[in-house]
């Protein structure tokens, strides 16, 4: 294994790790979960923040017509991975972390939920949540060992990319400001 | 495995046509899924899914050349933008190829096969276009990606959601939805 993919190894794991913590997973006592199950299991947990994270930004009233119409579509989308990974969870047998309670992992990794005040700024800790979404897949495809399942981690990371580009768009940013499309953890508008 | 020894034919339609073969929409009806033992798709030279990688976003270039002239304002000005994009991914991974294999001669052998796709003949017939060219291009990835080694596998990836991206720019120019699927597959048709 060269160094460099020993690196790629090593941040998918940090990852895994740090959502994982973040969520408040595994349940005390329990081993983390290494290779595939490890990782499905980090991006279940980054779905379900996600999820949250919509949930919340919808709850709060903040958004109306277009906007609130594109949060529940981009919901319902991220509800489908949701499942799509426990699916595969169920199907390979690995445990499945507890649900987050709250959204207060969502915060933890990305701040300013609480800051949220109108429509903008809804939508742009929507761009935010989209950034870290963008930034955890890719962290993931390069250590997965199952072709199929570094396609589906692919195809929702694809997804992913798409509502970040939409979200912006709303906000009067550039959709695709590079050619290259890493997401970022700490997005910076 | 040279570059100059490809064909664009067998790389693309090769590709192409193993993501749909691929039944990557079984991702979402578990019952087809069988993972009892990692998946592995059939084996392919990383040299020669970077270099058709580079002549699918060739392809893509060739078609934004023959949209363009079709398009005004807004709609010319995102073309020019994403083309460009579009043309960094080919320069991107020529420099991977000649980083990681040494390959130099990628470009000038896809110089001797050039591409030309049927022009279109309005507006909407070139979006259309555009459509169908990226959709193509995250098809190559997603059967692609899979198959390269874990250390290849991030700009390929990154490119792969950039493709995405600028699919649901164009498709919400045909006033089609954006977020068309929570799994981005990409499509040959």
């Amino acid at each position: 294994m060269t160094g460099t993919s020993r690196r790629s190894l090593l941040a998918g794991g940090a990852l895994a790790a740090g959502l994982l913590a973040a969520a408040g997973a595994p349940a005390a006592g329990a081993a983390p979960l290494a290779g595939d199950p490890g990782l499905l299991s980090s991006a279940l947990q980054l779905e379900r923040l996600v999820v949250l994270g919509y949930e919340q930004l919808l709850d709060g009233g903040w958004l109306s017509g277009p906007e609130r119409a594109l949060a529940r579509g981009i919901l319902a989308q991220e509800r489908m991975h949701a499942r799509t990974l426990e699916d595969y969870m169920v199907e390979i047998a690995a445990p499945r972390p507890p649900a987050p309670r709250s959204a207060a992992p969502l915060q933890s990794a990305l701040p300013g939920l609480s800051a949220v005040s109108d429509a903008r700024s809804a939508l742009t800790y929507a761009a935010g949540i989209e950034e870290l979404s963008v930034y955890g897949y890719h962290s993931i495809v390069g250590p997965m060992s199952d072709d199929k399942l570094v396609q589906t981690a692919l195809a929702i990371l694809c997804d992913e990319g798409q509502h970040l580009a939409i979200v912006r768009e709303r906000l009067g940013l550039d959709p695709v400001p590079s050619a290259l499309t890493y997401g970022q953890v700490h997005p910076t508008g | 495995m040279g570059g100059p020894a490809l064909t664009r034919r067998r790389l693309v339609l090769g590709g192409a046509a193993g993501a749909l073969s691929l039944s990557l929409s079984a991702c979402g009806a578990p019952s087809d899924k069988t993972i009892e033992h990692e998946t592995k798709l059939e084996p392919t030279d990383d040299d020669e899914i970077l270099y058709g990688g580079a002549l699918v976003a060739e392809e893509v270039l060739a078609t934004y050349a023959v949209a363009l002239p079709h398009l005004r304002g807004t709609q010319r000005a995102l073309a020019e933008r994403l083309q460009a994009q579009d043309q960094e991914h080919v320069t991107r991974l020529d420099q991977q190829l000649g980083a990681q294999f040494g390959h130099l001669l990628g470009a000038a052998a896809r110089a001797r096969q050039p591409v030309s796709p049927t022009p279109p003949h309005d507006a909407d017939s070139a979006l259309a276009l555009l459509v169908q060219a990226e959709d193509l291009a995250i098809a190559y990835w997603i059967d692609s990606v899979p198959k390269l080694d874990r250390n290849l596998r991030s700009l390929p990836a990154a490119i792969a959601v950039n493709d995405a991206q600028h699919l649901a720019l164009w498709r919400a120019q045909l006033r089609l939805p954006a977020l068309s699927s929570a799994l981005v597959e990409g499509s040959t048709t």
